[in-house]
């Protein structure tokens, strides 16, 4: 027992031991831990009363024990607490007897070894080999999943795949994924299993977002398990919650899609029916399907970025190729469209421009599908103001469903929807803060509008409107150039600008017409204009300064042959930028040979008028010579004369007439009528007061006589009827002048056929003024403002034909707004008041679209000067702002040429190829235009100046400017001439150059000005250099003769102030000849006084000495004459000279003989003749050595004798020495 | 100054006497053997086709109006190396004779044997 006690407590391990029959436990510290809140209890206790729960498990092996065998246990659980915690522990235990000191077994004795970690760790690697086989059974999955997403090309069909394997993980039916949007803030329902999806919970996640049950996992990136829907706390009260319940869905797992990189692609959430709380293992495999979708999804994204971007760049490459050749802005909207609409096979494509107001779509052509109405043409979209506003902000017009698009009107709506119009995407250009297009894809379905589509339409905009506006642009260049080659070629234009006040005229290009002015003439007025029509004209001009508007006028004007011509003259001013008049740039148009023509008919006309008249003269002075012998036959040879007797009653009054006298006329008419009564042949002469009449003039003897319309009984016709008393009783004479009053009435109805000659004419030339002015609205109204007449011109300005127009209101041309201000009753007022009424303002036409009118209201007047209506003229001036611009522009243009010295004038492409020369340049050259343009004109250049040309150009583009001189062919004589070429370039907004524009100046004699002198200053360098040789030579030679000292001083200085003397001579000879006899005065002028001149005798004739032998020569004279001077005939009193010259033709031309003759001087044998040797050497060695002459030179007794015999032309031949 | 030109075959072509006469006597003086000096253009081809072997010339471009250009055009053809001496500025002197050496008058004989001799 001791030792059993002692070999227990000894124990590192855990013991007890069991002693006696009972059992009765001893323990040591170790194994108190293990009995736990049996101790201190259990010491010495029975066992089987210790741990009655477990006796039955031990009690066999203690009997085995005690029988003598030894047990162990490996790995027996033991739960124990320790530091304060209950924690499960493995023991192996050993149960051995124990024996007393006889060796019998009394006891048995537990002792225990901790196995706690070995088991916690086996156990540990079983359950993650049972782990791994698990995932590797989920992984497995995952990987057939993965082979199969690989060939979906649909990333929605994937998702699907992805939904139902995570479903299929988690033992439900119902899931689905939601992806972040693209701007990375909502999640959006992509794909699902197991729902309606009409139903409200679906529908509420769709239009509301995830909400509670799922967005936590977006937020914070981690899985969001909720066990029990129903019961969590945390959703009491949200929407989800209801929803989720009707829906049966009761429990939900959300986990995140994160990519590789940790960006959230998305969610997928998982549903259950009942509450549910999923495996780790299952949710591990969660995890690694969400993390794979995020990667596939993330890769689609990369992939689809990447097919839409080549897509892209196709369709940009396809849309420049095409659009790069098109120059008029109706095929490159139509061709953009096209291109478009079939990219994305939409139902239309159109490109709508908006007028200035934002109240006109225009759409030139646009591309629609097979089957739908075109929408070319114009739109009214005067009534969405919140469009243009939603526009102008730039942003894309994203509409799938059109219908529902509530920035359009109704109106517009239903017009559309009628169509088909369903959906639309439009991309606005927006330029100056103003909407100016609109690209506009549209369909006959609804359809969510693609990524691409949006980034296309916008970049297929901005194209095409680059485009249209470069396309634009080269129109107005072309416009401008065509108006400008009319302005530089077209003879009939006179081009000319004026000042701002018109005082000068800064100049005027008449070709030849009006004789040009180069310079600013302030007196124009008086050199071009008559002085009778200067106070009209100037006083035109004043209006159209003081509206700054066009000044347009047809008046006459002297011409430069000092006739008198018709010019239509028309001036826009050029406003500067604070809108103040710059100058004014005029045309003038000769229309003398029109004026004459119209002048011609006008005569015609004059002529045909003055015929009638002439004949109504003529008529009624025959009429008048007709009425003299009517008036001659009734004086003196009656043809109808007739006596009558008063027949009275009984009270004297008179009842009757009796016939008493007819002559043979009469009698022809009436047969024998004497004594008959007349009422009784004749009772018409009672109804026609001829019975009265008679009766008047026999009571009162006055004289009657009258024109009667007589057409009774035998009568018809008109008479004249003088009736005289004769006894008691008339004499009548009556003429027949039915052919008189015929006449007369002739003349009535030719005087009337005149008048309305008149007047048909004058309706003929009103009703052609109206029909032919296109340009001018013409219209009347009656005086209430309806329309009655609705001519071309009107058609034409306004629009809407003559069957709509008439009988409408004149407030259809009107505006909205200036109905709205009564603008058109105003005006009629005005017009009806004061005869005039000015209408200039923007006008309504009847397409909606608006134009601008410059004109005037004016009543139209009947006979009476009544207003019967109102005539309305006015001119659409639009396209004159526009002329003006041009205009403008070729004013820029010419200034450019100008200051370019505009002789031969050409424009070019890039690299020198001209694509136009001047007319000036083509009769300079004799090449046609066609031959100048590319290379051509370089025919015309010198070959040898053909490559300085072209290096000129080749350095153009860098340069800017073309700045060469090359000689240039004229055809007319065939000389290249000299010329100086210089060209621009003309720019563009972009500054990019558009074309160039150069002028070919004539500098042929400023080039041999220049050639000239570059021989003078030659010439000059050579004779200042030789003569710097010849002074060094004379030196040498002088002081050879003399020695240094004094008298070399003075021999040398004499000498070289004759080269001097010479000097002044040759450069005075361009105004001077050079003469012999010159030469010879100053040689022995510059001798001093040398005494009386009979002693000198120098004579011959005026002989010219060439430049070339001037020098020699006279150096030779000077010796001579310093040397008479010195020793010769005039160092002594009595000493003579003499020179005498001629000349003669020798056989090569005129020659000179001069002799020198000197008498008296010293002896030959003087010491002096040494001195002589100098000159006597430049007589006899220099003449004949430089100027090919011959010489002598004699000295004797009697004197000095010296003959010069030289030619005067040129040296032929010289000779060596 | 003897011995720079030693034996030296040289023609002159210069117009005016005074200083032809002195560029022959330095000439002579430096061991040369003058050919001329001829005043005209005529003269020194007449020269020319006479003296048989040259070593050189020394012209004046300007020979009283008349250029010397087709005396040096007859040089060039043999051969012959020349110099011009002349008061022309290079600038005035055409280019086909560009590199024709050029002696400003007054001459240097140094300077003139350098260039027909170098």
């Amino acid at each position: 027992m001791r030792t059993a006690v002692d070999i227990i407590i000894a124990s590192g391990f855990p013991s007890i031991a069991l002693w006696g029959p009972e059992l009765i436990q001893i323990y040591n510290d170790r194994y108190r831990d293990l009995m736990g809140i049996k101790h201190p209890a259990g010491l010495a206790q029975p066992t089987s009363v210790c741990w009655p729960e477990v006796w039955h498990i031990n009690r066999p092996i203690y009997e085995r024990v005690r029988a003598g065998e030894t047990l162990t246990f490996d790995d027996a659980l033991y739960p124990l607490t320790r530091s304060g915690k209950l924690e499960n522990a493995w023991f192996t235990l050993t149960y051995s007897p124990l024996r007393d000191d006889e060796g019998d077994i009394a006891g048995v004795l537990v002792t225990l070894f901790e196995t706690t970690e070995r088991v916690l760790a086996e156990r540990r690697l079983h359950e993650s080999e049972a782990q791994l086989a698990s995932d590797l059974a989920g992984l497995r999955r995952l990987y057939e999943l993965n082979g199969r997403l690989a060939n979906e090309p649909d990333l929605r069909s994937r998702m699907a795949e992805i939904v139902e394997a995570a479903n299929s993980f988690l033992g439900t039916d119902r899931g689905f994924v939601q992806l972040v949007d693209a701007q990375g803030e909502h999640l959006e329902l992509f794909a699902g299993r197991g729902y309606d999806q009409q139903s409200p919970f679906i529908r509420h996640m769709r239009e509301h977002g995830p909400g509670a049950l799922i967005d936590a996992a977006r937020r914070y990136g981690r899985r969001l398990v909720i066990e029990d829907i129903a019961n969590d706390p945390a959703l009491q009260g949200k929407p989800e919650r209801a929803l989720a319940l009707e829906e049966e869905v009761l429990a939900t797992q959300a986990t995140p899609m994160m990519t590789r990189d940790g960006e959230l692609v998305g969610v997928l959430t998982n549903q259950f029916r009942t509450p549910h709380k999923p495996e780790e293992d299952q949710l591990r495999l969660i995890d690694l399907l969400a993390w794979s979708s995020a990667e596939l999804i993330q890769r689609h994204r990369t992939e689809q970025a990447l097919r839409r971007s080549q897509e892209r760049q196709t369709f940009l490459l396809k849309l420049s190729d095409a659009l790069r050749p098109l120059a008029n802005p109706r095929d490159i909207q139509a061709v953009a469209a096209r291109l478009l609409r079939e990219q994305f096979d939409t139902g239309w494509c159109y490109y709508i421009e908006w007028n200035a107001e934002q109240t006109v779509g225009v759409v030139l052509e646009g591309a629609t599908r097979e089957g739908l109405a075109s929408l070319a043409g114009q739109h009214d979209v005067s009534d969405v103001p919140a469009f243009f506003e939603f526009l102008r902000s730039g942003q894309l017009l994203v509409v799938p469903d059109y219908a529902g698009f509530e920035l359009l009107t109704e109106r517009i709506r239903e017009r559309y929807t009628a169509l088909g119009v369903r959906a639309i995407l439009g991309a606005p250009l927006v330029k100056d803060g103003q909407p100016v297009a609109l690209l506009l894809l549209a369909d006959d379905r609804e359809r969510e509008w693609p990524e691409n589509a949006l980034d296309l339409v916008r970049e297929t905009a901005e194209r095409t409107w680059a485009a249209v506006e470069r396309a634009k642009a080269e129109a107005a260049l072309r416009d401008s150039e065509a108006h400008f080659r009319a302005l530089v070629t077209a003879g009939t234009y006179i081009i000319y600008r004026m000042s701002p006040d018109w005082r000068s005229m800064y100049q005027l290009d008449g070709l030849q017409f009006l004789a040009d002015t180069g310079k600013a003439e302030d007196n124009w007025a008086e050199v071009y204009l008559l002085p009778e029509d200067r106070p009209a004209i100037l006083a035109t001009v004043q209006e159209a300064i003081r509206r700054k508007s066009l000044f347009e006028m047809e008046h006459r004007v002297r011409l430069a042959d000092g006739g008198v011509g018709w010019v239509i003259s028309r001036a826009v001013p050029i406003l500067g930028a604070d809108g103040e008049i710059i100058e004014w740039f005029g045309v003038g148009n000769d229309v003398t040979a029109k004026r004459e023509l119209a002048d011609r008919l006008r005569d015609a006309e004059a002529q045909h008028r003055h015929e009638l008249e002439r004949q109504v003269v003529e008529r009624t002075a025959e009429l008048q010579a007709s009425r003299d012998l009517l008036q001659a036959t009734m004086d003196s040879s009656p043809d109808m004369i007739q006596v009558f007797r008063a027949v009275r009653d009984e009270t004297g009054e008179i009842v009757d007439f009796h016939w008493i006298l007819n002559n043979n006329t009469s009698q022809s008419q009436y047969g024998e009528v004497r004594g008959r009564s007349l009422l009784q042949r004749n009772p018409g002469v009672v109804e026609e007061g001829i019975f009265d009449a008679f009766k008047r003039v026999t009571e009162t003897g006055v004289p009657e006589q009258a024109e009667r319309y007589y057409a009774h009984e035998q009568f018809d016709g008109w008479f004249h009827q003088s009736v005289v008393k004769l006894e008691d009783g008339v004499a009548t004479t009556t003429k027949d002048i039915t052919e008189w009053k015929n006449a007369q009435e002739e003349l009535l109805r030719l005087h009337s056929e005149i008048a309305l000659a008149k007047l048909r004419q004058s309706e003929e030339r009103f009703r052609l003024i109206v029909e032919s002015a296109r340009d001018y609205a013409i219209f009347t109204t009656d005086t209430g403002g309806i329309i009655t007449e609705w001519p071309a011109g009107a058609q034409a300005v306004f629009g809407g034909t003559p069957e709509m127009m008439i009988g409408q209101d004149v407030a259809v041309t009107f505006l909205p707004e200036d109905i709205a201000e009564g603008a058109p009753d105003i005006e009629r007022r005005q017009a009806l008041e004061r005869g005039h009424a000015p209408n200039v303002r923007w006008h309504r036409r009847a397409d909606g679209s608006r134009v601008f009118i410059e004109g005037s209201a004016r009543p139209l007047l009947d006979g009476n000067g009544s207003p019967v209506g109102l005539l309305k003229i006015g001119q659409d001036v639009t396209e004159r702002r526009r002329v003006q611009r041009a205009l403008t522009e070729s004013e820029e243009r010419l200034r450019t040429l100008t200051e370019g010295i505009p002789q031969l004038v050409w424009r070019s492409a890039e690299e020198g190829l001209w694509t136009w020369s001047s007319p000036q340049w083509q009769d300079f050259t004799g090449q046609t235009l066609d031959a100048s343009l590319g290379l051509g004109w370089m025919t015309a250049v010198h070959p040898e100046d053909r490559d300085s040309a072209r290096e000129a150009w080749a350095a153009a583009s860098r340069s800017g400017e073309v700045d060469v001189e090359f000689r240039v062919r004229r055809a007319a004589d065939g000389a290249y001439l000299w010329h100086h070429t210089r060209a621009l370039p003309v720019r563009g907004r972009d500054g990019a150059i558009l074309e160039w524009l150069g002028t070919t100046t004539d500098v042929q004699q400023l080039k041999q000005l220049q050639e000239r002198q570059a021989v003078l200053v030659a010439e000059l360098q050579h004779r200042t250099r030789n003569l710097i040789a010849v002074v060094r030579s004379i030196a040498g030679q002088t002081m050879a003769s003399t020695g240094p000292g004094e008298a070399f001083r003075e021999e040398f200085n004499h000498r070289l102030e004759a080269l001097s003397r010479v000097q002044g001579l040759l450069s005075r000879s361009d105004q001077e000849p050079i003469t012999l006899e010159g030469l010879i005065r100053m040689e022995l002028d510059a001798l001093g006084p040398s005494g009386p001149s009979d002693r000198i005798v120098a004579e011959g004739p005026a002989v010219r000495i060439r430049h070339s032998a001037v020098q020699t020569l006279a150096l030779a004279l000077h010796e001579l004459a310093t040397n008479s001077r010195k020793y010769g005939a005039l160092s002594r009193e009595e000493g003579r000279l003499e020179v005498r010259w001629s000349t003669y033709d020798g056989e090569n031309g005129k020659r000179l003989a001069l002799n020198w003759n000197e008498r008296g001087g010293d002896p030959p044998h003087a010491p002096s003749v040494a001195r002589r040797g100098y000159g006597r050497e430049l007589i006899e060695r220099a003449l004949p050595y430089s100027l090919n002459a011959r010489t002598s030179f004699e000295h004797d007794e009697t004197g000095l004798r010296c003959t010069i015999d030289m030619p005067l032309g040129r040296t032929v031949r010289g000779v060596a020495s | 100054m003897s011995g720079l030109l030693d034996g030296l075959r040289l023609l002159v072509v210069e117009d005016e006497f005074l200083i032809a006469h002195d560029l022959v006597r330095e000439l002579r003086a430096a061991g040369a053997q003058v050919i001329g000096p001829a005043p005209s253009v005529d003269a020194a081809l007449e020269l020319l086709d006479a003296a048989g072997e040259l070593d050189g010339a020394v012209i004046d471009i300007n020979l009283q109006g008349e250029t010397a250009y087709p005396v040096a055009e007859a040089l060039m053809e043999r051969n012959v190396p020349l110099v011009f001496a002349t008061g022309y500025d290079q600038s005035a002197i055409p280019r086909r004779y560009g590199h024709v050496a050029r002696c400003e008058k007054p001459v240097d004989i140094p300077t003139l044997a350098r260039a027909l001799t170098g």
